[in-house]
């Protein structure tokens, strides 16, 4: 037996639960965010890549916008960059936003008339990046003060599938280190555009005011 | 205390006895039945007591109707064809094997082409060969105007002719054809696939030799 | 000497096993399948135009026929439902995947493909898309019946596809004099391909010209 040093009554009694047991109560918000990621792989496995969800950039009206973004690349179209992670860098402006009458004359096929309730609009981009990026996937969106995002159906409205290059291109790979396109996009008669929005499928794109 | 090893046994199993007498003298005669019965089993164990039960398949008879899963079916007959609708054998001098069957979903919800396809394995005994696949997989179409038939909605008869190619060597007149067994699975507790869908283990419930006929009319 | 606190005791043993038990019972008798995965019905009629949220969805007829014509026609095993509808996205492109028709007896019929018919289809903000669905049917079936149509699919027979999400719920106003009719009627229908709702007759007459 040995003396103890200090009276035995007092120090217990001064530690309540939530001091003796603070490390966990600590780990425990930790615990549960831990937790919540673990079974929330199918948000970045399959939400976040598929569709426009992160902004890079938002320029205003005439301003020039640099979309840059890693992609996995399958090979499809350029066999040495297959099962790679690829930059991509592109350069957008646009040029105009314009309401029009009629839908331009598809290049194959009959004319496609404007349905009931909707108007065309011509959207004109000015684009820029090193010959033979691949632009397959481009997104070209309308966003309406309405809320609704026009035009990220691929092929477009007139059978084009890819709206980043000229129509006489035979593959997405870009060939020019400058060009224009324009693109046609249905827009419900009522809506005001607000904003243009421009990426490659996902997860990246660039925001443009619309003046 | 190791000496007394012997003792010890003689000790023990006059134990084991005397609990054995206290317990069975505990007992009521329905007791004393099952646990004889149960004993009865164990006692068997040498003679496979424990042995899976092997069920022979029912007979198969073409024109009769039986209950397979969801559906009523009844196994019309088999034709061999060079083609059949706008089937032909991948390879040349290859035939076309097709089982026509009449299906009826009597269940409440919709039923899939595979299901019926899991019910009706390849015929073993017909010279089956692949076709694009490694599978042995049918082509599956109706007899009424040879399109594919990809769900049968419950209520509905469907004549429905699933097609094989088959070596053109084979030269019989009868082949064999099974109908396996499907299981429901309410909740897939083992793969983690799909819950509340039919499968084929693979059991035969019915095994039947079916004369196959030869020509183009369906 | 450990603080009795610290100590791995009977109480905390039994505190723990009873705070696994409640939240097991928590988890397994809280109505997650029967009130918080419901989806939320939106019930119309033919002619209809109903708001789902994320789309606008009108039922504009319903048929009947024996056989589809087509490159590859149909034959139907009962009678073919064939139920022309519109979907106009609100969001953005949107796929609608969910298609079923519901009899009065509580089965369930899914549509095909055949015969030039949708099983789903896509549409998106700024004009309505026209397109047909045709559902196989027994007699039965016909009278009561009401289509079940959504972005979510109907594959899954717990309906996960829908979970807390609108669907649309359309009474095709079948009644048992009209379902007699309808089945005895032996039509032939030749299905439009999907295209702009409102420009139906423009693409017809380009059709026959």
């Amino acid at each position: 037996m040995t003396t103890l040093p200090e009276n035995p009554v007092e120090a217990p009694a001064a530690v309540g639960w939530w001091r003796r047991n603070a490390v966990w109560l600590v780990l425990l918000p930790v615990a549960l965010v831990v937790a919540a990621g673990a079974s929330s792989f199918r948000i970045w496995a399959f939400w976040w890549p598929n569709g426009l969800h992160h902004e890079i950039q938002h320029v205003g009206a005439g301003e020039t916008a640099r979309h840059s973004e890693e992609y996995y690349d399958v090979g499809f179209q350029v066999p040495e960059r297959a099962n790679t992670w690829v930059q991509r860098d592109v350069e957008v402006e646009v040029l105009s936003v314009t309401r029009v009458d009629e839908l331009p004359e598809p290049d194959y096929g009959d004319p496609v008339p404007v349905p009931d309730g909707a108007v065309p609009y011509l959207v004109s981009l000015r684009l820029a990046a090193v010959p033979r990026t691949d632009l397959a996937l481009c997104t070209i969106v309308l966003l309406g003060d309405d809320g609704a995002r026009y035009g990220e159906k691929s092929p477009d409205v007139l059978g084009s599938s890819n709206r980043c290059l000229p129509p006489d291109a035979d593959d997405p790979l870009s060939t020019e280190p400058e060009w224009s396109i324009t693109s046609p996009i249905l827009v419900d008669e009522d809506a005001v555009i607000t904003e243009v929005r421009f990426g490659f499928g996902g997860p990246g794109y660039v925001t443009f005011d619309v003046p | 205390m190791k000496h007394a090893r012997n003792a010890d046994a003689d000790l023990v199993l006059r134990l084991l006895h005397a609990v054995a007498d206290a317990v069975v003298d505990g007992m009521s005669t329905t007791q004393r039945v099952v646990v004889g019965g149960i004993a009865g089993v164990f006692a068997l164990t040498p003679f496979g007591a424990w042995d899976a039960v092997v069920v022979e398949p029912e007979p198969l008879v073409a024109g009769e109707e039986i209950e397979v899963g969801p559906f009523d079916l009844t196994v019309v007959r088999a034709v061999v064809a060079d083609e059949l609708g706008f089937v032909k054998p991948l390879e040349e001098g290859n035939r076309l094997l097709a089982v026509v069957v009449e299906v009826s979903n009597q269940g409440e919800k919709p039923a899939h082409q595979g299901t019926l396809v899991d019910a009706i394995p390849p015929p073993a005994d017909a010279g089956i060969v692949p076709r694009d696949t490694q599978e042995l997989l049918p082509t599956v179409l109706g007899v009424a105007d040879a399109t594919s038939v990809d769900v049968f909605n419950p209520g509905l008869p469907y004549r429905m002719a699933l097609i094989w190619e088959q070596d053109g060597a084979w030269a019989q007149d009868e082949i064999t054809v099974d109908v396996a067994e499907l299981t429901w699975i309410e909740e897939d507790t083992t793969f983690q696939l799909d819950d509340q869908r039919w499968f084929a283990y693979g059991e035969v419930l019915y095994r039947g030799r079916l004369a196959v006929e030869t020509g183009n009319d369906q | 000497m450990s603080h009795s606190g610290r100590r791995v005791t009977w109480r905390s043993t039994t505190l723990l096993v009873v705070a696994f038990g409640a939240a097991c019972a928590l988890v397994n008798v809280m109505p997650q399948g029967t009130i918080l995965e419901q989806p939320f019905l939106v019930d119309g009629h033919v002619g209809e135009t109903l708001d789902l949220d994320y789309a606008e969805l009108t039922v504009t007829e319903v048929r009947t026929a024996d056989t589809l014509a087509s490159s590859q026609p149909a034959v139907a095993a009962g009678t073919f439902l064939v139920i022309d509808a519109t979907w106009e996205a609100t969001e953005g492109e949107t796929y609608f995947a969910g298609a079923e028709v519901v009899d009065s007896q509580g089965r369930t019929h899914w549509p095909t493909s055949r015969g030039g018919c949708t099983e789903g289809t896509g549409s998106q903000p700024g004009y309505a898309w026209r397109t047909t669905y045709c559902f196989d049917v027994p007699r039965d079936a016909l009278a009561g019946a009401t289509v079940r149509l959504a972005r979510g699919t109907h594959v899954h027979d717990d309906q996960a596809g829908q979970r807390r999400d609108a669907v649309a719920v359309v009474d095709l106003g079948i009644t048992r004099q009209e379902a007699d009719e309808l089945w005895e009627a032996t039509d032939e229908i030749d299905v439009d391909a999907p295209g702009f709702a409102s420009a139906t007759t423009n693409a017809d007459e380009e059709g026959e010209g």
